[in-house]
């Protein structure tokens, strides 16, 4: 296979925002594009990324192939090139990808590959009474907001607003966002859930490559991130924690 | 045998707390008080009538070494003597200590005489390689020793290390017996590898964590040009951390483990009650100090300290709990591994009253220890789990679960069936 990309951010981000979460994975390397599906080691965060052929400026695929990924090791070559490079992923078989970032000068890395243990992946289907359409900065922000006061998030949503709150003995932080400055708001009933931020805050570092962000969640269940960018399809679902009191 | 506890609380009771938090969470390690020692550990001293064994000279089995920390890069250092032969090789050997209470542990390390020349931690003396050759002996090797002046009787306490006994400055040392060295260590010691890799080899090799420590104190380990003394207190939660980040490595090639297991132990007033959960690594810890322990004086409830490591390990030191910290984890890891199993684990350790003064973490890794060595009971949901240590732990669980990150943590399959 041979993957050429010039929108590099694409995948930088992508596997930025994913290589903290989890350690190793597959990427499934077929015709129609380049697709990860990786559940971390804790099983409390699932990622589904899919990057589609016409994200690159040359996609060439004669054989499906699983290229198994120490993804820290995969981010850390991807942090070496810079916006304005050139990106060229290629493997002849399982055993090792080439990366080639190629702008004044041509840099060639050769990552190893791994196996990986195909594990079953199940998923619980969900109704989310909350779904809610952000541009992605504003995500960002709130989570470094609570940030400063806790490791937990609380997403809670009435008929009007959208709040993001963190209680800690260092203070608390409420962030509300207006029903008419969301892109889109959908509540079905008031809910909120409880989230580890060490996790939202990975997921987040997505946030450049997508316009705007779906953010869905209920009453103490999973909360889905829906990055909605062209050619790109990154989600990612997370186990609440449970509130105590 | 006097009664070193009476002493103790007596002391004790005389004491004004520095502050309130500040001391539980330094518990006399960083001094976060600002005074050039800790206050509070400095009133422990007790006297005892063991004062006539003490001499100029003395001639005995040292089972092992100290080296101090204070003056770093140059600290005092050289070998504990025994005044009891017949008790020297158990003296220095925490693992042989389960059980001994508050008085025994007393007596046995008052019978070991610390004495101490400064010296550079890279220095290569005469006294130092005679000190590593002690350190490194599996047997207690006869010393000769002369002092500036008579040691007189005392014994001190630490949160990390031993008690210690009397002390005092070297005006001559030699050693008068043979070293018992193994084969095995005198390769590791001379192969260029890393410290961290070195104290794997040996406790691979099946070598105690108390005999790593000891080596690894002694300046032995490491490529020629880094190696150095590693001042006792360091030696011990940097021996705890490198093997314990070993066996995590180990562990995560280790099919998860089937069922919630509770393991649970009580020694020297402190209470462990250990929670292996079926899911991949992770740890957390509590610590629960009951009011009026010497770090504790000035509280009126028990105060819950708290630490928490993910899948992919810590990078910043445990300040919460410190080296007690690093010793139960190890405690777990180790029983975990011999298993060949991996697990998730929460800590509970409860601190009682009773727990007068600090006789070093090998309490906490012998307590661990002598838990994990026991059948455990088996659940099949946390719930469970959970009823049952709350029965045997003083404070109430709603108080650790507003705390707990692991066990609020859902997983995607709890939602599986909604």
């Amino acid at each position: 296979m041979r993957a050429a990309l010039e929108e590099i951010k694409i995948l930088k981000s992508s596997i930025d925002a994913i290589s903290n979460i989890i350690d190793e994975a597959g990427i499934i390397v077929s015709k129609e594009g380049m697709t990860l599906r990786a559940m971390d080691p804790a099983h409390v965060a699932f990622v589904d990324l899919q990057i589609t052929k016409d994200a690159f400026s040359d996609y060439k695929v004669e054989e499906k192939l699983t290229l198994g990924l120490d993804l820290d090791r995969f981010n850390t070559i991807l942090k070496r090139a810079g916006s304005s490079d050139k990106l060229t992923l290629s493997a002849n078989d399982e055993t090792t990808m080439n990366i080639e970032i190629k702008n004044s000068s041509t840099r060639r890395f050769e990552l190893p590959l791994i196996d990986i243990s195909e594990e079953e992946i199940k998923l619980p289907s969900l109704d989310f009474p909350a779904e809610i359409e952000l541009d992605p900065k504003v995500l960002l922000e709130g989570i470094k907001d609570a940030e400063i006061v806790s490791d937990n998030i609380i997403f809670k949503v009435d008929e009007n607003n959208l709040y993001l709150e963190a209680k800690g003995d260092l203070g608390n932080v409420k962030v509300k966002v207006d029903k008419d400055k969301a892109i889109t708001f959908r509540v079905d009933s008031p809910c909120n859930s409880m989230f580890s931020i060490e996790y939202l805050k990975d997921m987040v570092k997505a946030s450049d490559i997508a316009k705007s962000v779906k953010v869905y969640f209920g009453k103490d269940i999973p909360l889905k991130l829906e990055f909605i960018a062209p050619e790109v399809r990154l989600n990612f679902l997370i186990a609440p924690r449970v509130e105590s009191e | 045998m006097p009664d070193y506890k009476c002493q103790i609380v007596k002391a004790i009771n005389k004491l004004r707390p520095m502050s309130k938090e500040v001391c539980l969470r330094c518990k006399s390690s960083r001094l976060l008080c600002g005074r050039p020692s800790c206050p509070l550990l400095a009133k422990l001293k007790i006297q005892s009538p063991l004062e006539d064994k003490l001499k100029e000279d003395i001639y005995g089995p040292s089972p092992g070494i100290f080296v101090g920390h204070r003056g770093y890069p140059d600290v005092f250092i050289g070998p504990l003597t025994s005044l009891e032969p017949e008790l020297a090789e158990i003296s220095d050997n925490p693992n042989r200590w389960y059980g001994f209470d508050f008085n025994e542990i007393i007596k046995l390390r008052s019978t070991l005489v610390r004495s101490k020349s400064r010296q550079n931690v890279k220095e290569k003396t005469r006294l130092v390689e005679k000190s590593q050759e002690i350190a490194l002996s599996l047997k207690p090797t006869y010393t000769e020793i002369s002092f500036e002046r008579k040691p007189s009787f005392s014994v001190s306490f630490s949160t990390l290390s031993q008690p210690q006994g009397p002390v005092g400055l070297i005006k001559k040392f030699d050693i008068a017996g043979n070293t018992k060295i193994p084969e095995k260590v005198d390769s590791v010691v001379g192969d260029e590898i890393s410290s961290t890799e070195a104290a794997m080899l040996l406790f691979k090799s099946g070598y105690d964590v108390y005999y790593v420590t000891k080596v690894l104190s002694s300046g032995v380990l490491g490529r020629e040009d880094r190696k150095k003394l590693v001042p006792t207190r360091w030696s011990i939660t940097a021996t705890d951390d490198i093997l314990g980040k070993a066996m995590i490595n180990e562990i995560k090639d280790y099919p998860v483990i089937n069922e919630y297991r509770v393991y649970s132990n009580t020694y020297l007033d402190n209470h462990f009650e250990i929670l292996l959960l079926p899911r991949k690594w992770e740890y957390e810890q509590f610590e629960a100090w009951a009011p009026n322990t010497l770090w504790t004086l000035a509280m009126e409830k028990p105060a819950i300290n708290y630490e928490y490591e993910g899948y992919h390990g810590r990078s910043n030191y445990a300040e919460q709990e410190g080296g007690g910290y690093y010793a139960a984890r190890f405690g777990v890891l180790e029983a975990i591994a011999k298993l060949r199993k991996q697990a998730c684990a929460v800590v509970f350790r409860e601190i009682y009253e009773g727990y007068i003064m600090p006789v070093g973490v090998w309490e906490v890794r012998e307590n661990v220890r002598k838990a994990m060595a026991s059948e455990p009971y088996k659940y099949n949901t946390l719930n469970e789990a959970l009823n049952s240590i709350s029965k045997r732990l003083k404070i109430p669980m709603n108080e650790y679960l507003t705390r707990t990150r692991i066990l609020r943590q859902r997983r995607l399959e709890d939602f599986l069936n909604v």
